[in-house]
Order: C-alpha cells, then structure tokens, then sequence
C-alpha cells in the first residue's frame, strides 16, 4: 500500500514539473517598459559571443567587428547609404588608369594615447598585415585578411618572405598615403572600408604586439577602458575625437550568448537593443509597445542552399531549376522567420548601387518544379537516389531544411538532413564532399564583386569562396572584365548580363535575404541600422551618433 | 597519515596523464581542421599554412603531445586556437564561475540532503519518510535541463521572482547577484540531493539497528545526543564514499544547467571548444576538471583515514 | 524463479516500475499500429495547433472553396490531433511514440555496450589480479573521472555523420565503469570459494571458470546494474539531443523534441510537456524497477555506484 503511495506522489509530482502556466496570457511587457534610473549616458550594448580578438588584423568575425568600429578608423568607411565617404583620409585621387590610389590625410587626428596620426602609421598598419615574418617574430599568427591586399603590388612578396617591404605601399610625407596596385580593381575602395585595414599606433603595436589584442589603441570615438571576459567590455567617450563630439559617455558591451536572454534583459529594460529571438515575433508583433520599437532592413545577408555543380545529379542545371521552383519561400518566411526574411529573387541582394530590382527568381510552381525534373529524366523523381542537405547545428537552419524536405519529398525527391559542427562542415565543403548544403554569407563590401566574383567564378573554386563549383566560361569573363571597369554604368550592364547567365543556371536553391529587425529602446536616438548589419551586432551602425533622451 | 596522502597523490598521477592521453587522442581523431574554423570561408591555402605552423599543428601527434606535458608540468596550458587569448586566462574566469555554482549546488545539496535523509530515517515509514522517498526516486529520474526549464518559466518568468540568466549584472549589488545563482544551484543540486538523501537516510536506517545504538539509548540518552554522536558519525562514511563519487555528475550535470541559464561557465565553454575543435582549451578544460577530480578524492579520503583509522593503512 | 515473481508483484514500487516499462516498450514496438499519424508527416495547414480530442477543419480558401493540396491537388481533409501539432505541423502524440522506440533502443543498445565492456575489464581485473587489476583499475579511474557528457561528446565529434551507432558508442564508452567496478568486487570475493579451486585443479582455463562458473553467480548485480543504466543512458541521450548532438529530427527522439520546442515554452507547452513526461515516467519506471530489483534479489549486498 504504502509503495502505491510513493508512485502515486512521484506521479503527480513529474506531472506537476512537466506543467507549465497555460500560454495564451499576455505578453511579458504589460505597457511601457520599465526604465531603469542607471547612469544617464551609458549604452548596453548585447554581444552574441565574447570576441575572439580586438586586434584589427585578425578580424574575422562580426563580433569583434563591432566592437573594433568604436575603436578604429580606417581611410575611408561607408555612409548609413553604403556610400564611401572620408574617414581619416579627407580626399583622395585615383590614377587614370586606376592603379594608384593617393589618399590625403587629415592633419591633427590623435591616438588614444596622444600621438598624433600620421601617414607612415598607415604603412605601418597595412604592412603588418602582410608581414608574415613579423607575426612569427612576436609569437602571432599571420593575419587572416592578408590575402585580401595582395592586389596591392608587392603585396604577396613580402607575404612570401621574399621582400623586406611592399613596393606598393609609400608614406611620401605626414598626411600623404599611397597605395599602387597591381591590376585594376574597382571594389578595391570598398575593401579599404572593412575593420581590418584601419591605422594602429605604431609605438604601441611594437611594444606589445600580442597584448594589442587585448588593451588596443585607435583613433576612433571610443576608448578602451577594460575587458572582462565573457562578461563585458567597457569603452568611454573619447572626448579628443577628431571628427565631432560623442554624446554617450560610456558604451557597454555585454556577453549575452543566448538570445532569450537577450530579449528578456531588454524587456527588463537592462540592454538598449535586441535582437528577437526565434518565436517571439508574433509575441512583438502583438504587443502595441513593442510593435513601435522594431526596426531594421533587409541585409546583405544571405541564407540559402548551394549544390556542388560538378557532382551528379546537381551537375544537370534542370535538377537543379526543378529544386528551385519546388520550394515554397514565402512559406518558409512566414512560418519559421516570423516575416523576418524577404524571398531571395537573385544572386546579389539590394543595397548596393546594382541591384536586379526586375528579376523574378524562382517562384513556388511545383507542377513547373516536377516537369523539370522530367525533362532531367527523372519523372516523379525515380531514378533519383536519396539526397543528403547538409546544415549546421543552428535550430533556424535545422527547421528551414525540414520544410525544404518535405516541399522536396512532395515532388518525390528524397531528402536526408545532416546537420555537423562548423568545422566538419567546412572541412567537407572545402573537399567537394557535400553535393547539396547551406550556403550563407554576409557582404564584406557591398559591391556585386564580393558575391558574383568571389561566389561563382570558376577560379575561385573550392575554398577560397566558390564552394559550388560554378562554372561557366561567359560568366567568368563578365565578372573578371567588372572587377576591373571602373565606370559604374558599364558595370552595371555586366553585372546584369552575369546573374542572368547565373539565374538561368541555378547553381544555388535561394531562400531568403535576412532582415535584421531589431529591438530599439524607445529613448534611443541616432541609431540607423544599415543593410550591412547583422543583428545585435550592429556593426555599420554608428554608435557616435547615438545618444539617449529619456 | 602523511605518507598515506603520498601514496595517494602519487596513484593519482597516472589518472591525470591517462586522462589527458585519452582526450588528446580523440580530439586529434575527430574530423574538421581548426585552422578551417579559425578562417571561416575566407580560406586561403598559403595563410592557411603558416597559420598551421604557427598553431603546431603541422608536428607529429606525439611530439604535440610531449610539448603539451612539458607545458603543462609550467602551469601553462597553452594558447587557444580560436579566440587568441592564453588557455590560462580564458578559463580561470570560467572554471570560477563553475567552482561557484557547483560548491554552492554541493553545499545545498548536502545541508538538504542529509537533513532530509535523516529526517526520514528518524521517522520511517511516517509521511515524510515517503515523501522523502519519492523526491529520492523522482530526483534522479528528471532531465536536468528540462528541471531548469520548468524553474526558469515558473519563478522566473510567470512569477518573476529570479532572474533567468546570467550570473552578474552591470552595476548591480551583491544581493543582486546572489539571486541569479538560486535557480541554476537549485537545478543542479537536485539530482545530487536525491542521491543523497537516499543514502543518508539507508544508512542511518542500518546504523540505527546496531546494537550499540540500543545500548545508547538504554543508557537513557536522549535522543539527540545518540543521533548526532553515535549514528551520525557511523553512518558518514557511505555519504562520504557517494560525495566523492559526485563530482563528475556534478560537472555532466554543470555543462547542461550552464546550457539553460546561460551562465558564464566551464561547462559550457568545453562544449563549444569541442564544436570549435579548440584543441588547446578542450585539453586544458579537461586536465582543470581531472586535477579538481582529483584533489576532492584526497580530500575524501582523507577526511575517511580521519574519521575511520583503520583505513590509514591499507 | 516463482520465488521471485511472488516477491516482484508483491513489491509494489517494482511492479509498477515494470508495468510502466513494458508499456512504453508496446508502444515502440507497436508504434505503427498504435500513431494516428506519421511521425514525420508535416500537415501544413495544421501547424503550431494545441491538443484538442475534436476534429479540426482546415482553413478554407478566401473565396469561401476548399483548399487544395499545391502538389497532388486534393482537397485538404479535416484531423485530430490529440496532443497538437508543433511547428511544422507534425502529430506529437505519433512523435512521442516513435520517440520511445529510440530513447528505449539507445537506452537497451548502450547500456549491452556499457555492460560487456565493464563485465570484461572487471572480471579479468578481479580474477587474476596483480599488475593486470592495478592497470585495470587504473584505467577505470582514468574513465570514471571524467564528466561522462564531455567525454561522449568528444567521442561523438570523432564522427562526421553521427548516426544512432555514434550516439549508441559514445554512450557505452562512458557507462561502463560503474559496472567494472562492481564485477570486480563480486569476482574478488567469488574467487576465494573452493569451486573455483576444484575447477582449477581439473584442468578448466581461465576463460571458462570465468564464464561459467563466476559471472553466473553475479547474475543479480547485473540485472540491476544494467536496469538503473538504461535509466541513466536515456537520460544522457536527453540531454545529448538537448545539446544539438544526438539524434536528429526529423527522427523524433524525446530529447531533440524538447531542445526543439525550447524557444517557444511559452507559446506551445504542448511540444515540451508530452515529450518531457514521457521521458521522465519512462526513466522513472526504469529507475522503480531496478531498484524494486535490488530490494529482491538481496538487499544486503552492496551494489551501489
């Protein structure tokens, strides 16, 4: 008897644990959300990771990203528009014939420390980058953007150990920077925006390279004032900017790894951002305080599946236009991303100053999809062995890949899902292992060569970037002839001329754009998040422009 | 007494280096380059080279592991792959925040368990006896993480009374942060209460038969008195033997509750140095964990050659 | 062997613990004839629904017709689901009933793994002793310190494809210690007794003695041993998929069940509470009964971890 007691009461007792308060209440904000009466000036700032490093040349992540922004200026750096606009260099001139870049510095910038800048700081910086030798001497590793500068002439001698400096690069006085490359190269101006090619104090590098990661000195709005891993990051106003006054005094940067945390600390008024997490979209969208308090565009970021081009049955484009036009996207973005995505209709998102407004992608027909698939010989799909998807462990990616499955099966295709850490993941892309696989990537540069180039031309094959293994010899050529043009008009025609070649050959399955909506407290003001950003990074936003008014 | 604790550091060595053989053999047989990881899909196979070289990564397996003892013998655990940072210095903060949460989860965890073992074992077959029972068979039969959930949605958010997340705030009080570690403590302390609970109160039930007992009590001591000195004493050392024991349940059940509450620990940080192939910090995570291991069995068994001599020369 | 079915039903704890465990194990092996549905089948227009005993109707189209399937062009039918859908539209009551036949074959697989590896190493540790007990034991400690998740995650990121025999390997290399120790103690105190010495002395080997004579006798510790593991490797198959590493949906397993519905607790508990209770009244009913077992075969003998 008294053991029937026991089950009983463990019973109920499980039972009790498994209960939840029933859903269906009202959202956790009631109203306005509370403000918490803390210091005035000071912005929280979430941080999805701890950064890896501050050190600008070792950059390679949206994290520290962010962070080194406050803290650096490079020559030139994008407007909210993704206009190039001055940074450190006030203007500058480009050569007939498009290989030497001469940038004029301004005069009276000062490092966090009190030096003033000058344009042998710029050589510095960008020769460190590519002095592998130098790395090695102070027990670092060489920079993981070297490759990016070796249009720069010279650039891959010095790399390579095989030269003492880079011919391309020359410090002719204070203020005057000049950098000769190679080939012509029209993005290059674009490239010169990233967080990576930005001006390091000299002195203090050389004193202590390693440690640079860790305490580092720039010219930018803000100083660094400490780091306590996993926790936070505190930087102050620096009130010796060059280029205006910063109306924060403090910015905070808080771990916060998991996004319902994050979400939770900014209902509870504790952060001043956020992103929303998986789910909660209808719960924001529902709540007329909330609702207000959203913003954000569509990025330049990109979610969608590649099929290794050169592996059967992807290597016949008509599978791969069936798969296209087998999937529902919208159905997708409303069921998984809340409304957080748009329908990818292209190979290049908008945001930049080509953009294929007119393109119809590839829309939801599975009729259309299955005659495709006849045509390729498979009709209903037979003769078609099983497919694996392969993905990585993120519970977004998991979900998408379950629909795309099913909307697969239902043309009779079938399709296993494998899902592998990172670094297993890239290992087998980079071998060619994987026929059909996720395939995202967020603009470096907004310019159509940091996707079409790098993406799908066939030189770029395997690990550099075109992990499809696209290849196609008109293409190719169009997208190598726009890298070098520098008329904008003429490369627009020939960035139109490549994606019509592209869509028509359907090396990736499109899904969706990101949008990067995001929660902004509503005292908040100056904020503008740019269609460079990842959301709660913020890495284009400029956080010197933003002050609060409570 | 001294010599016994010798004996026992220096068995203990073996453990160690077997530990950190085993750990460094699979992560070197696990798939996935960590100089792919570290270059995300900008790879480039010159600088991924010299960054291999830098990392060691392009030495024969035993030699790395050679340099890895030869380190470690300094105290130093190398340099992480990822996150360009001393391993030391990355997981101090971390290993803390674990050591914190787990004491504080131990601590809760036996102050409960015993008392509620004892309780039970005073009173058999009364209600709090089964109920006791029953939290000793439910304890162990819950998912920790799904305990964890079910704390966060019920007291923090439908009620609001602990915050879910977290171990600090910015600018709070001490108070304040105090009352981020009652959920994840109390998640974590669960499984080990149960466990011990049942063995306080099985082994007070057995010590309370013996005849000495009987004798106590016909002295015309009082009840507290033959309780606390006699019983107690004799029932410790199986509790002693399961505390002991607990530890890696403790850790496995860290890594899972750090998970939920999203706190800033060592548990976690293993998991995704593993995901990250961070060979470094996952050897010096492990070798953090078996040193620990190791240094709460000496001090169990020391406390056992203390309360029992006998044990003192085996 | 009556002996010890009387003693079974009359320890109630026990009995209920085995009543609940061959219910969850009818249900996995009875699985599709028991699911209203596929596990796997997604029901679009049914999705994210909370449970309900009545029949839903599909939305209909904005002009008032019938809605229709994009592919196969069928009207869309009307269905029940008794325990919801979740976010694909899929059953759960069909989840959670395929998701037994794998928590109970992982739990089974795993622990005959856990089970053979530690018998072996605690019977030749036990039985001949010496430097081979000392290395044994040695290696036991070295298992037995880490923290069993961190060392079966490591061993499940050896694989590129981690499948059911990944996770069924990364758990039986983690379990088994337990287990040797025990064997070991049994067969130390068993190998004094004087049959072993006849044995000897009439020429049988090693293995033999072993394998017929003294692991026959520890039958009991095994069984309940054994019991308690499958309890425990359910239990860490849980919390594997919670961690994103075990199996992988849209094979339903109760663990990524519940890591799935993580995000959205509040908006559908359905998706985490059946899949959550079925875990733990399965663990639990594990757990009763191997504990029940260890009252009846001999209280008094001290198998404990």
């Amino acid at each position: 008897m008294k053991y029937f007691t026991i089950i009983i009461a463990a019973a109920a007792l499980l039972a009790l644990s498994g209960c939840p308060k029933p859903a269906g209440q009202a959202p956790e904000a009631k109203g306005p959300l509370p403000v918490k009466p803390l210091q005035e000036k000071v912005y929280r700032f979430p941080l999805p990771a701890d950064p890896p490093t501050l050190d600008p040349m070792h950059i390679t992540d949206t994290v520290s990203d962010t962070v080194a922004r406050r803290l650096f200026n490079g020559l030139v750096r994008f407007s909210p528009s993704l206009e190039i606009v001055p940074d450190l260099a006030e203007n500058w001139v480009i050569s007939e014939d498009g290989l030497t870049y001469k940038f004029f510095l301004r005069k009276g910038a000062k490092f966090h420390n009190g030096v003033e800048v000058t344009a042998g700081d710029f050589l510095y910086s960008f020769t460190r980058i590519l002095d592998a030798a130098a790395a090695a001497r102070n027990e670092d590793v060489p920079s993981e953007r070297a490759q990016m500068l070796f249009d720069v002439a010279g650039a891959q001698a010095l790399f390579e150990g095989q030269a003492e400096n880079v011919a391309g690069l020359s410090a002719p006085d204070d203020q005057t920077f000049i950098i000769k490359l190679k080939e012509n190269f029209a993005p290059f101006l674009s490239v010169l925006c990233m967080s990576n090619f930005v001006v390091v104090p000299r002195d203090a590098v050389e004193q202590d390279w390693k440690g640079f990661a860790q305490h580092p000195i720039g010219t930018g709005p803000f100083v660094f004032d400490r780091w306590e891993h996993d926790n936070e990051i505190v930087l102050k106003a620096n009130r010796n900017y060059w280029e205006k006054e910063v109306k924060l005094d403090v910015l905070v940067f808080k771990v916060m790894p998991d996004e319902n945390t994050r979400y939770q600390a900014f209902l509870n008024g504790d952060i001043d951002h956020t992103d929303i997490p998986f789910g909660k979209m209808a719960d924001v969208n529902a709540n007329a305080s909330l609702k207000p308090m959203v913003q954000g565009v569509t990025a330049m970021d990109m979610y969608c599946y590649g099929f290794n081009c050169e592996k059967p049955p992807f290597d016949n484009k008509l599978v791969r236009l069936a798969f296209n036009h087998a999937v529902d996207k919208e159905a997708i973005i409303k069921n998984i991303l809340e409304g957080r995505g748009e329908v990818q209709k292209t190979y290049f998102p908008p945001g930049s100053f080509y953009f294929k407004a007119d393109s119809e992608g590839y829309p939801y027909d599975p009729a259309k999809a299955k005659a495709y698939l006849e045509q390729a010989g498979y009709p209903d799909g037979n003769g078609l062995s099983e497919v694996t998807l392969s993905i990585d462990t993120q519970q977004l990616s998991r979900q998408i890949a379950a629909m795309v499955q099913e909307d697969l099966r239902q043309i009779g295709v079938k399709v296993s899902i494998e899902q592998s850490d990172w670094s297993t993941f890239l290992a087998r892309v980079y071998a060619g292992e994987l026929t059909f696989h996720q395939n995202t990537w967020l603009a470096d540069y907004p310019d159509p060569d940091n996707w079409l180039y790098v993406l799908l031309e066939s030189t770029q094959a395997g690990a550099p970037g075109n992990i499809t293994r696209f290849s196609h010899t008109q293409f190719d050529q169009l997208v190598r002839k726009a890298r070098k043009t520098v008329d904008e008009a003429e490369r627009i025609r020939l960035y139109g001329k490549a994606e019509d070649i592209a869509l028509a050959a359907a090396p990736w399955l499109l899904v969706y754009w990101r949008k990067n909506l995001t929660l902004v407290q509503p005292y908040v003001k100056g904020l503008e998040i740019t269609a460079m950003d990842r959301t709660p990074q913020l890495n284009n936003s400029r956080m010197e422009d933003v002050y609060l008014e409570r | 007494m001294l010599y016994f604790l010798i004996k026992r550091v220096l068995s203990a060595i073996p453990v160690l280096l077997g530990i950190t053989i085993i750990t460094f053999t699979v992560i070197h047989l696990a798939p996935g380059d960590p100089v792919q990881v570290r270059m995300g899909q900008k790879y480039d196979p010159e600088v991924a080279q010299r960054l291999r070289t830098e990392m060691g990564l392009d030495k024969p397996l035993p030699v790395q592991y050679a340099i890895f003892l030869g380190d470690l013998v300094r105290g130093d655990l190398g340099y992480s792959f990822v996150k360009n940072l001393p391993v030391n210095e990355l997981l101090r903060g971390k290993f803390g925040n674990t050591l914190y949460l787990s004491i504080s989860a131990m601590l809760l965890a036996v102050l409960m368990g015993m008392l509620l073992g004892i309780l039970a074992a005073i009173r058999p077959q009364s209600a709090l006896d089964y109920a006791v029972m029953v939290f000793a068979v439910a304890g162990v039969s819950i998912p920790v993480f799904w305990l964890g959930l079910m704390l966060q949605l019920l007291f923090g958010v439908q009620l609001g009374w602990f915050p879910v997340t977290g171990m600090t705030e910015y600018g709070a009080t001490l108070a304040e942060n105090l009352t981020h570690l009652v959920l994840p403590a109390v998640t974590l302390a669960t499984v080990p209460m149960a466990i011990i609970a049942r063995i306080t109160r099985s082994s007070m039930l057995e010590v309370m038969e013996q005849d000495y007992i009987r004798t106590a009590r016909a002295k015309g001591l009082g009840q507290r008195t033959v309780l606390l000195r006699h019983a107690l004493k004799n029932a410790l050392i199986p509790i002693i033997t399961v505390i002991g024991n607990m530890f890696a349940l403790l850790l496995t059940g860290a890594v899972l509750t750090e998970t939920v509450f999203s706190w800033p620990g060592l548990g976690r940080a293993m998991v995704d140095a593993i995901t990250q192939r961070d060979f470094p910090v996952i050897l010096g995570g492990v070798t953090l964990f078996a040193v620990t291991f190791v240094i709460v069995n000496l001090i169990v068994d020391s406390i056992y050659a203390w309360i029992d001599p006998r044990i003192r020369y085996t | 062997m009556r002996w010890f079915f009387t003693k079974l039903f009359r320890h109630r704890a026990a009995f209920a613990g085995l009543v609940i465990i061959v219910l969850f194990v009818l249900a996995a092996i009875f699985a599709p004839l028991v699911s209203p549905h596929s596990p796997i089948e997604q029901y679009r227009y049914f999705n994210r629904l909370p449970p309900s005993l009545e029949l839903r109707q599909p939305p209909v189209n904005p002009d008032g017709t019938p809605l229709t399937h994009p592919v196969t062009g069928e009207e869309v039918q009307p269905q029940r689901f008794l325990m919801g859908t979740d976010i694909h539209g899929r059953d759960v009551l069909s989840r959670v009933i395929y998701g037994a036949q794998v928590s109970l074959l992982v739990g089974i697989v795993a622990t005959l793994i856990a089970l053979t590896i530690g018998i072996v190493i605690g019977s030749l540790a036990g039985y001949f002793g010496g430097w081979m007990d000392n290395v044994l034991m040695r290696l036991t400690d070295t298992f037995f310190a880490f923290p069993s998740i961190l060392l079966a995650i490591v061993i499940l990121a050896t694989f590129t494809k981690p499948g059911l025999w990944a996770v069924f390997l990364a758990l039986g290399l983690t379990g088994w210690t337990g287990i040797a120790r025990v064997i070991r103690g049994q067969i130390l105190s068993l190998k004094e007794h004087e049959f072993v010495e006849a044995a000897r002395s009439i020429g049988c080997s090693h293995a033999r003695i072993i394998i017929r004579h003294l692991l026959p006798n520890c039958l009991a510790p095994i069984i309940v041993l054994g019991t308690l593991a499958v309890a425990e490797n359910i239990l860490s198959e849980a919390g594997l998929s919670f961690l994103g590493l075990g199996i992988q949906p849209p094979t339903a397993s109760w663990g990524n069940m519940l890591a799935e519905s993580r995000g959205l607790l509040k908006e559908m508990p359905w998706w985490s509470i059946f899949p959550g209770a079925a875990l733990a009244l399965t663990v639990l009913g594990f757990n009763l009964f191997g504990d029940g077992l260890r009252d009846i075969l001999d209280p008094r003998m001290k198998i404990r971890r």
